[in-house]
């Protein structure tokens, strides 16, 4: 770069320091000096840009066919990619310690425990099936979960509420 | 005593090395590598809470949208494409201005560091102001619900179309509910972030982050990406919703 600050000669890294921490820091990048910032070329950078904006007219043209039910699995597979593009690159996971990066990869997995713990009880105990809230002009349908109406003419049987009451 | 016996191990790399950078070594750290994996974590874990504050919203998002498909459906549509696909232009833009502003620290280089941040200012600005032109919108058709929910009134035709696809209008209100609560919270989080960056502009002026001290930027870019990663799920989420199928409507009955 053209203007470098008056205040920064170049780094004097003494030998001993970087063989001391080969061991925990930066992996597989042995050109990477510990402690000190981790200068991914720009090259890089224009590349998951590019690689980005593929994504996104891939995200439009899959919107643009109907792909009936695989829709909603393709727009989130398009997504998940670039997320992970923009974290591996962008937020420098590639050149991250094992640690950082297990953080990041949790952060999902408690999402991941999130959805399916939550999400298999609602699945499991059918709320998502109880009778609609009628539409405007439209009959109300009987409501299992509702006690059998109170005043019925006398002598008739009363309508079969499957699950009515008893089951909670 | 083996603490002695580290700091003594320590203390040529890190203090003597006639490097002033390393004056920015706190003094609860051995050493400038340990600080930023310290500095590094506390981020992400600072981030995958901020996962899981979504994480909420997009449950409610997932739980809706399987009972209400058609509703959600119905709602997507009053939305406007084109500046919702302008607007992921924008921030997957803001991403790569931010990721060159923390390259531009690293390298010492403080004009290009202050130029980088000012685009990446205009583009999170930009993205606000396109975002309050749809909300905007929003509020001029009656479509925001406990404000201004008009829409349906002033056009019953569309009423009858959605009866017949069994899709209550309260139900497509529900999905403006969850529209305006994530995309809030998420402009929430681009102010927060812009504001970081002026505060990073007006610090980086006075080469607060071109003297070896280019990690703070490098953590606010790690939030910038992170509020990126959420709209690049918001926009198929709550714009692209794919045509009606009446199997969808499965589990309304």
């Amino acid at each position: 770069m053209a203007r470098r600050p008056q205040n920064s000669p170049p780094t004097q890294q003494v030998p001993v320091h970087a063989a001391a921490h080969a061991g925990h820091a930066h992996g597989h990048d042995h050109s990477h000096v510990p402690g000190e910032p981790h200068i991914v070329p720009v090259k890089t950078y224009v590349l998951v840009f590019t690689s980005l904006m593929v994504l996104l007219v891939a995200t439009l043209v899959a919107a643009a066919f109907d792909l009936g039910s695989v829709n909603l699995p393709v727009a989130m597979a398009i997504a998940i990619a670039k997320a992970v593009i923009i974290m591996t690159f962008f937020m420098h996971l590639k050149w991250s310690s094992v640690m950082v990066r297990f953080f990041a990869t949790f952060a999902f997995f408690w999402l991941a425990v999130l959805f399916l713990l939550t999400m298999s009880d609602y699945v499991a105990r059918d709320w998502h099936t109880a009778p609609r809230i009628p539409l405007i002009g439209e009959a109300r349908d009987p409501n299992p979960y509702e006690a059998a109406p109170p005043s019925r003419p006398a002598g008739q049987a009363p309508a079969a509420a499957p699950g009515g009451g008893s089951g909670h | 005593m083996v603490a002695e016996t580290h700091a003594a191990a320590h203390a040529a790399p890190a203090h003597a090395d006639g490097h002033g950078g390393h004056s920015l070594l706190h003094h609860h750290f051995d050493d400038m590598a340990q600080q930023r994996e310290c500095h590094s974590l506390g981020m992400w874990l600072f981030l995958a809470t901020e996962v899981m504050m979504f994480g909420g919203l997009f449950f409610a998002y997932t739980l809706y949208r399987m009972i209400y498909p058609g509703a959600f459906h119905a709602g997507s549509h009053h939305l406007n494409h084109d500046l919702g696909t302008a607007n992921t232009f924008v921030l997957l833009f803001s991403s790569l201005t931010m990721a060159m502003a923390v390259h531009a620290a690293a390298e010492r280089n403080k004009r290009a560091l202050l130029w980088y941040l000012a685009i990446t200012v205009f583009l999170g600005l930009a993205f606000l102001g396109i975002k309050a032109v749809e909300w905007g919108t929003d509020f001029k058709e009656g479509l925001v619900p406990g404000v201004r929910w008009t829409y349906y009134l002033e056009h019953p035709d569309e009423i009858h179309e959605l009866t017949k696809l069994h899709v209550g209008t309260q139900h497509v209100q529900l999905y403006f509910v969850v529209y305006f609560c994530m995309t809030g919270l998420h402009a929430l989080h681009m102010i927060v972030g812009i504001t970081l960056l002026l505060v990073f502009m007006a610090l980086g002026a006075k080469g607060a982050f071109t003297n070896g001290n280019d990690q703070p930027v490098e953590i606010v870019g790690l939030y910038w990406h992170l509020v990126d990663i959420i709209w690049v799920f918001l926009f198929p989420l709550l714009y692209l919703i794919g045509p009606l199928h009446l199997h969808m409507l499965g589990g309304q009955h």
